[in-house]
């Protein structure tokens, strides 16, 4: 089944001078861990905010499970979609239990579900519930925080999950752990993701397909041995020297 | 000198007590007015800057305007007593609450309001649940201003009518018995010390988790 499904969607925003999305049409199949690459400004995190409606596109239809998105308000489209973002946003006034459990109590769980699934994630990203439960945001290291991000996002069990450089903020050993565990999740939940990052070692090897962009055009959408192989273009080509120069020719 | 301070609250006692209730009450009376003002007031106009500029210089033009003449400006209006001291208070105490509230919406961090909308909270839930609690530290520290200002200014209260710990001061002018000059200016400041104490470790408090 298409999980997520962009037909001819275009976006342009004031002040820039080529569109954000310029005609984009691409499908995701359900399970799928779809990375999508570029630089800055080159229209990816413009593109996951549209699935979850933080962005409406000027032009253009995106369905979800075959069911166009503008035909469900915004809010009750949002909560079934994990999303998880480089700033992490846990509110800082609540304990990390509060904040895993933002969703579960909007959509109004009973308490004990609530803090059986809690400590369910917890354990999922690797915390020990007892000892961060009644802890403050502020008192977690970047990586810890963003794992209360993830079982955020993770516990009402979304179908498709959207992180926009979840790990760009996080040192670089903290990072590969965290990209194993979050593989890790993947291949047991067979939930879809679509990961937006500008690291391209960190986009073939976490994607099992991987969209490459540039200017709000997708150049490539192949699993990665496939563009390894078969780099599409130019552009594409020139990514793969980039990352082979800082002396990573695995992925 | 002490002896005539002892003297007094061994006679005094309860007309103590009650210029002292007094004072509290026309102070909490003033400020939480201004709350009822400045809060929604500052919410509703936070997102426009124009409307922001608006609403805090509109108010910070009354407050320029001494409390001693907005007190007497309102005798004809609304004659002596608790309501044209209360409203002279009231008008003391918005700006500070007004601006703090303005400015804590402002400065709301946009990547937790962009985390409360991804998540699916309706904008009463991001309301109530993230963005209010995130502006309160700020809010509350303009509260705290406000009822500072509020207990210091409310000794004018008494010169209108409406009584307080200003009587004493009053009287001991108008008598010239510094005793009382003492016990009045002194409990205005303890006042005022307990009650910015009193606020402190309630910031402390609600603004626990800003720790590590």
């Amino acid at each position: 089944m298409t999980a997520v499904e962009f037909k001819n969607v275009r976006k342009q925003f004031k002040n820039s001078a080529y569109p954000a999305l310029d005609d984009v049409s691409f499908g995701v199949e359900e399970g799928e861990f779809v990375t999508i690459l570029g630089s800055s400004g080159c229209g990816k995190t413009t593109m996951i905010k549209m699935i979850n409606r933080l962005y409406e596109p000027d032009s253009g239809e995106i369905f979800l499970f075959g069911k166009n998105i503008r035909d469900e308000n915004a809010v009750m489209l949002r909560r079934k979609i994990g999303y998880v973002i480089q700033q992490i946003g846990l509110f800082p006034h609540m304990t990390i239990a509060a904040n895993i459990a933002t969703i579960p109590k909007i959509l109004k769980w009973d308490k004990k579900r609530i803090d059986a699934e809690t400590d369910r994630m917890l354990r999922l990203v690797q915390l020990e519930p007892e000892e961060f439960k009644k802890r403050y945001p502020a008192q977690l290291s970047g990586g810890q925080q963003q794992r209360i991000g993830l079982a955020r996002a993770l516990i009402a069990d979304p179908r498709v999950l959207l992180l926009d450089e979840p790990f760009g903020a996080i040192d670089a050993i903290n990072r590969e752990i965290l990209q194993n565990e979050l593989k890790a999740i993947h291949q047991k939940s067979k939930r879809t993701y679509l990961f937006v990052t500008h690291d391209i070692r960190e986009a073939l090897k976490l994607g099992t397909k991987v969209i490459i962009m540039n200017e709000g055009k997708i150049l490539q959408y192949a699993p990665p041995e496939e563009i390894i192989d078969a780099p599409a273009n130019e552009f594409v080509a020139n990514l793969l020297k980039t990352a082979e120069l800082k002396g990573s020719a695995q992925a | 000198m002490l002896e005539e301070i002892v003297e007094y609250f061994q006679k005094n006692g309860g007309e103590y007590l009650g210029l002292l209730w007094g004072h509290i009450s026309i102070s909490v009376i003033s400020v939480t007015v201004a709350l009822i003002i400045a809060v929604p007031l500052g919410i509703l106009v936070y997102r426009s800057k124009v409307a922001s500029v608006i609403a805090e210089r509109g108010f910070g033009l009354l407050r320029i305007v001494p409390s001693l003449a907005v007190l007497i400006i309102l005798i004809p209006i609304m004659g002596t007593g608790v309501l044209p001291s209360v409203t002279a208070l009231t008008i003391l105490a918005v700006p500070p609450i007004l601006i703090n509230t303005i400015q804590a919406f402002r400065g709301l961090p946009p990547e937790m309001l962009e985390a409360a909308d991804g998540m699916g909270m309706s904008r009463m839930q991001s309301f109530f649940k993230v963005k209010l609690p995130l502006a309160f530290p700020l809010m509350f520290a303009g509260i705290r201003t406000a009822v500072i200002e509020v207990i210091a200014s409310a000794t004018l209260a008494s010169y209108i009518g409406a009584g307080g710990l200003g009587d004493l001061i009053f009287t001991g002018l108008s008598l010239l018995r510094y005793s009382l000059l003492i016990i009045g200016g002194g409990s205005v400041a303890l006042l005022s010390l307990t009650a910015g104490l009193l606020l402190d470790s309630v910031y402390k408090h609600i603004t626990r988790y800003q720790r590590a």
